[in-house]
């Protein structure tokens, strides 16, 4: 095969891929990729939780450095804000949509006050109350997940 | 007894320098979302790299040469061009990752956000490569990582349940909640962060750096068979205590913090800066390797001069590249993109890459003109055929598998 037409087929291939890519990215949500986005935001927001929950813990029992403590409390603040604005980011397409906003809603706000207390804890027993309170954000999020997955819905 | 410490000090480096940033992220992530049910796949990746680095070590101690010079030989400048152009892509996105890595073990040393120590480690590493003696940087950096047996300990302080972890070994497969596809996507990645394409070309130019002949054979192949399956062991320890801290939790690992939690909790500041030593000692010698590896196979194929053993004068095109790399790796960071995501696209473009890593060196490990009698024997081309089969199905399945999950999201 001559090198122009080697370049031609080439061409072509990056033509069609761009163009499914553009196909892909441009097609209207709907309540698959609503549901998707929906699950994928309470994983990022349950493995925060579960994150923040082990750190402090750690800082409670006094078993790593202020830095590591720091360090693992922003990794988990930083999962958690990408789950948020990923939440943010996509406005439900419908009734069933808008039921699974409402159900996931009010456990990213609790997880996100949780977090705060953790953060702000003055003494061990604050951080241990705090641990617990996201252990059972953490929970829920986890039988969200268990339940969207499993029900649909 | 000269000799014996020659050897037992190439096993403790092979052992420290086996893993690196893709070991570090790949094993944790598995263990954590998987348990122990990718274990089959570090085994088989381990058994891989040992058959193929075995034939590059041998290639290299009988001719003299190093792989790719020898490649570019026997199979011509085009097949040496493709080969060249995919392993200095991935070596040089592998090399941004490290510096990565490095970043982000020192930040959880020292609060300092990763992105400030980028610049100061890139040009900490420039001047171990341009200074350095190789067997200095190779040694101190290779034991050091042995820090990294810190989490072989926590796995045994944390108090798994056997039963469980036989289950998920014995039981190959996507727990409740995963797929197949994301079961497979990770497998891929997983055995290519034990096949990495530099460590080959590391591996068969620092024989030419240490100036090994045939007599060398048996140190290549101890430091080979023992040295890397021990170094397996390390990223095994890795994947078994991500398995058994996050795995229950039902939880998944995106961070070096959390790879290093199970040593913490287990063994508390000890744990945790045994764990920082080990990441930043096999993080910074992964970096130097793949710096030194960009220089090898770019100054190799050119015919350039090349190697540490040279005064960097009379390298300095194999110094430029090397200096080259490091610029390329801190821009690619720069860009700010996420050094565990990068290091999880590495390890993709990585498996995408490797039939064209592997396939030259089986067939210059055939070739009498070069190995005479040491040519490959039955064994080793039966083992490396089966591999170069499993390494193409890898390589075509890598990227559907990352669209198809998301990056393995699901």
């Amino acid at each position: 095969m001559r090198t122009s037409r080697k370049l031609a087929v080439v061409a072509a291939v990056a033509v069609v891929f761009w163009a499914g890519l553009a196909v892909q990215l441009s097609r209207a949500d709907d309540f698959r990729a609503y549901h998707r986005t929906v699950v994928q935001v309470a994983q990022g927001a349950h493995d925060a939780a579960q994150t923040a929950k082990l750190t402090a813990q750690i800082k409670a029992g006094h078993r790593a450095t202020a830095a590591f403590t720091q360090a693992a409390f922003d990794d988990a603040a930083k999962a958690l804000a990408g789950a948020q604005k990923q939440f943010a980011g996509q406005a439900p397409p419908g009734e069933r949509g808008a039921r699974l906003r409402d159900r996931l809603a009010p456990l990213l706000a609790r997880e996100t006050t949780a977090f705060g207390d953790v953060l702000r804890a003055g003494d061990d027993a604050a951080l241990r109350a705090g641990a617990r309170e996201l252990d059972d954000v953490a929970r829920q999020l986890n039988d969200f997940i268990t339940g969207v997955l499993t029900g649909g819905n | 007894m000269k000799r014996f410490f020659s050897v037992a000090l190439g096993i403790l480096t092979a052992i420290g320098g086996f893993v690196d940033i893709g070991d570090i992220v790949a094993n944790a992530e598995t263990g954590a979302r998987f348990g122990i049910a990718h274990a089959w796949v570090l085994l088989v990746g381990v058994v891989g790299i040992c058959v193929y680095a075995e034939m590059s070590g041998r290639v290299t101690a009988v001719s003299g040469r190093p792989v790719f010079d020898l490649v570019r030989e026997r199979l011509g400048p085009r097949m040496a061009l493709a080969n060249l152009a995919g392993s200095v892509l991935v070596t040089v996105l592998t090399l941004g990752a490290e510096l990565g890595g490095v970043g982000l073990a020192l930040q959880l040393a020292t609060s300092v956000g990763y992105l400030l120590w980028v610049p100061v480690v890139a040009v900490v590493l420039w001047a171990a490569l341009w200074r350095a003696k190789f067997s200095v940087l190779e040694n101190v950096f290779g034991l050091t990582g042995l820090a990294l047996i810190v989490f072989v300990v926590a796995f045994l302080h944390l108090g798994p349940d056997p039963g469980q972890l036989w289950q998920q070994a014995a039981h190959p497969g996507p727990p409740q909640g995963e797929d197949w596809g994301t079961y497979w996507f990770f497998a891929i990645a997983l055995f290519a962060s034990a096949l990495t394409p530099y460590e080959v070309f590391f591996f068969s130019s620092g024989a030419v750096e240490e100036r090994w002949t045939a007599r060398d054979l048996i140190t290549s192949r101890i430091n080979v068979f023992v040295g890397f399956p021990l170094g397996g062991l390390l990223a095994f320890a890795l994947m078994l205590t991500s398995a058994t801290v996050f795995h229950p939790l039902a939880m998944s690992v995106d961070s070096l913090s959390q790879v290093a939690m199970p040593a913490v909790l287990a063994l508390g500041e000890l744990g945790l800066a045994a764990a920082l030593l080990g990441f930043f000692a096999a993080t910074f010698g992964a970096a130097m390797e793949t710096g030194l590896s960009a220089g090898y196979t770019v100054a190799q194929y050119f015919g350039w001069s090349w190697g540490k053993l040279r005064r960097p004068r009379e390298a300095a095109r194999f110094h430029t590249v090397v200096l080259g790399s490091i610029v390329a790796g801190v821009a690619i960071l720069m860009t700010t993109i996420d050094p565990i995501q990068l290091t999880e696209y590495t390890l993709i473009f990585s498996a995408v890459a490797l039939p064209l890593t592997y396939l030259p060196i089986l067939v210059v490990a055939n070739d009498r003109g070069y190995l005479g009698n040491r040519v490959n024997g039955r064994t080793a081309n039966a083992l490396g055929i089966i591999y170069l089969i499993v390494i193409v199905a890898a390589a075509v399945a890598a990227v559907p598998l990352m669209a198809t999950t998301r990056m393995g999201a699901g």
